[in-house]
């Protein structure tokens, strides 16, 4: 009887145990170098049927001009991060700090309903980085628990990476918690309605 | 009628008045509390648990393990257990140690560190919660003794009562009845010895030692050696009686006797009492009903002609069905109530020698069944063929009726889920508690990035553990800013995968978690993720074996 113990409950477990993986994602993953760009983390589902009270997402290095679009349900709050040495901004002024954090909280969410995802939409410049990927961590807090999407792939991934596909999708599926990410590629077309690369000013 | 009435209304006053009890009792809180730095000596140390307890021993050590302080005598106030200390400790690290005892009779104890002036010395804990003594085994044995008695001594009188024996079979039911109620009484005082040796964790002499008895009369037992010891004299007067006297002495015997049942063990005592002793009380008459029939029914084939040994089978079969309804109802309700859920069959001890027995106790209807279906109609016929047959299959019956009975003593001596889970709850509640340590697995663990991670696991064994994780930077210094620490217990082996446990902070970088899922042997995957903050993660792997 001991022996075949292990054997019931296993599969007892497994039984019980959702298979989908699904978790916040960039509901792009390719972004122009250099650019302005419209962006959007995808919230599907939350924390183990615990509906999703506040989202936190970090912004990556090297993404300067960030903002947030205006959400009527969600309230929305930034830190900031000083920045090594001051930067040239918009209209000529120096920028010593940028958004490091955006936060969007909701206490009435109910978010998920079934079938369904919620958008959290921000822009900013995406670094002059032709072939690198970048990574964007993000946390739900729900009512009870957190579930946060910041691991990052063991081996550093690049567009020139052997087998990159093979690689980019074994990191989505290897833990249930991989952090979203895009790839950077080279303007194949202009931009509008900030033609021009940001740093190329 | 009047008679069973005023049994039914008997059973019912015991229900009543049989302590209301949840398992195990579980420390809540205490002065000191485990791991506390205090700047004055105490005055005395308490520990509060979330019901009434015994207190076997309650402690302070030096780290030598002599006992310090002058203590006084052990004082109980409400669910609080104070011991008084007449001396000051000087400053240094001591040990506070207990056992105390639940109305299940069930012992529970701790030890945990403290220290007073200056940071505490790692202190190598001993006792252990669940600990067995020498005496377990005793306690069990007894224990199946006493159950096989007391079933055989009441079964009688029920079978006596309800179905009626006449002649030489009355005569031999009597004297066996007689011998069985003498030898009952020896293991209900007994089982307050044991007990008490038990509760004690006492050495081989421990039965002529006081405080082992004192032990054993200060719990539930010896309620149930009073009701029993009554019980087994109103039984015996009962047999040895003239036939006016007798139904009287009897039915007041069977009801004391298994009463004597229902003020101790965990499943009576379950909450709610007032529903789950009538529960098993019903439970234990039918199973005495069907013991005491044994030798009477085997007996029969032999100084009974075919067909009045037939008939006698037939009245005991009108009331045989019944009982096995009974038997196989509260019996359900009772797993029930103490696994929680079905599915706890599988994984633990107690549901591994609970379905053992349900199995025993279904072969042994299957038999009865085949008894009642084939053999009877052919006894009542006078056909010769069926006696032989009959005696083989009344004889196996018997057998694994002494087997059930065993698998039934074990039960009273493992801890169900349900009890389990209620020690899981409370010490979940309340991280800094539970410093229980029988066995202990320590172990650093260090990663890629240079960070590592200190892990204590107790009592690292199959069951519940505590986890204990402390995080170092990769310069050596604590990291006590972590935002949060998860662990992941996998079994590969069994299927058991990524079970994600969020651990609590307790202070001074350390971060506590139990974990309930460690319940098959086997070499369990540990996965630790520290969050350093909300998006830097660090992680750390190991195995550790389980047995």
């Amino acid at each position: 009887m001991k022996k075949y113990l292990p054997l019931i409950v296993g599969t007892a477990l497994i039984a019980g145990v959702p298979v989908a993986q699904s978790h916040n994602t960039m509901t792009a993953y390719y972004a122009p170098a250099g650019f302005m760009q419209d962006l959007e983390l995808r919230v599907t589902h939350g924390c183990k049927g615990s509906p999703v009270k506040e989202v936190r997402l970090k912004i990556p290095d090297g993404m300067m001009r960030v903002s947030a679009e205006h959400n009527r349900d969600w309230v929305i709050e930034m830190k900031m991060r000083k920045l090594p040495k001051p930067v040239p901004g918009e209209g000529g002024n120096m920028l010593t700090e940028t958004v490091d954090e955006i936060i969007w909280k909701n206490p009435r969410s109910n978010l998920p309903g079934s079938g369904r995802f919620e958008g959290f939409r921000f822009r900013g410049m995406i670094p002059e980085a032709v072939g690198k990927i970048i990574f964007f961590r993000s946390v739900n807090v729900c009512e009870s628990g957190e579930e946060r999407y910041v691991d990052l792939p063991n081996e550093l991934l690049e567009v020139k990476t052997p087998g990159l596909p093979e690689k980019l999708l074994k990191f989505m599926t290897a833990t249930a918690t991989p952090s979203a990410f895009m790839i950077i590629e080279k303007p194949t077309r202009p931009q509008y309605p900030f033609a021009t690369p940001g740093s190329k000013k | 009628m009047t008679r069973y009435l005023f049994s039914l209304l008997l059973v019912g006053a015991l229900a009543a008045s049989s302590p209301r009890a949840f398992a195990h009792a579980v420390l809540l809180d205490s002065s000191p509390k485990p791991g506390e730095m205090l700047m004055q000596p105490p005055s005395e140390v308490v520990a509060n648990f979330n019901e009434g307890v015994g207190p076997i021993f309650f402690k302070v050590l030096d780290v030598k393990g002599q006992p310090v302080g002058d203590p006084g005598e052990i004082r109980l106030d409400g669910t609080k257990m104070i011991l008084p200390l007449g001396a000051l400790l000087p400053n240094g690290t001591y040990v506070l140690t207990y056992r105390v005892i639940s109305a299940d009779t069930h012992p529970v104890g701790a030890t945990f560190g403290f220290s007073i002036g200056e940071p505490m010395k790692s202190v190598d804990a001993t006792a252990d919660a669940g600990s067995r003594s020498i005496w377990s085994l005793a306690v069990a044995v007894n224990r199946w003794i006493l159950y096989a008695g007391m079933l055989w001594v009441a079964g009688t009188a029920i079978f006596m009562l309800l179905v009626g024996l006449d002649g030489a079979l009355r005569e031999d039911a009597r004297q066996k009845a007689r011998w069985a109620s003498v030898l009952t009484a020896w293991s209900y005082v007994l089982a307050v010895g044991f007990g008490g040796a038990d509760m004690q964790l006492g050495g081989a002499d421990a039965l002529w030692q006081a405080a082992t008895w004192r032990s054993g009369f200060d719990s539930t037992l010896a309620s149930s050696a009073v009701f029993g010891l009554i019980a087994m004299l109103l039984l015996y007067a009962g047999f040895a009686a003239g036939d006016r006297r007798r139904d009287g002495f009897l039915i007041a015997g069977v009801v004391l006797a298994i009463g004597s049942f229902l003020v101790t063990g965990h499943a009576a005592t379950a909450p709610p009492a007032w529903l789950m002793a009538p529960v098993v009380g019903a439970h234990l008459l039918a199973t005495a009903f069907w013991i005491g029939a044994f030798r009477p029914l085997l007996l029969s084939t032999r100084m009974l002609s075919v067909s009045d040994s037939g008939a006698l089978l037939q009245r005991f079969s009108t009331f045989a069905v019944p009982a096995v309804i009974v038997v196989l109802v509260s019996g359900s309700a009772i797993s029930l109530k103490q696994l929680g859920s079905p599915t706890k069959l599988f994984d633990n001890d107690y549901g591994t020698v609970l379905l053992a027995k349900i199995i025993l106790v279904f072969v042994i209807i299957g038999i009865a069944a085949y008894n009642k279906i084939n053999l009877t109609p052919k006894l009542i016929a006078n056909d010769a063929a069926g006696v032989a047959k009959i005696r083989r299959t009344i004889t196996l019956e018997l057998m694994l009726y002494v087997i059930v009975l065993a698998a039934a003593s074990a039960l009273t001596v493992t801890t169900p889920p349900r009890a389990l889970v209620a020690t899981g709850e409370a010490g979940a509640a309340d991280a800094k508690m539970a410093m229980i340590s029988g066995g202990l697995l320590k172990r650093t663990l260090r990663n890629a990035s240079a960070y590592s991670a200190e892990i204590e696991l107790s009592p690292a064994k199959v069951g519940e553990n505590m986890l204990m994780v402390t995080l170092t930077d990769p310069a050596g210094v604590i990291v006590d800013d972590a935002t949060a620490l998860e662990v992941t217990v996998a079994l590969e082996a069994a299927g058991i995968s990524e079970v994600r446990l969020k651990a609590e902070p307790v202070g001074n970088g350390m971060w506590h978690v139990m974990i309930g899922e460690t319940l098959i042997p086997g070499d369990w995957a540990l996965t630790i993720d520290g969050y350093l903050t909300d998006y830097d993660k660090t992680s750390f792997a190991t195995i550790v074996t389980l047995n």
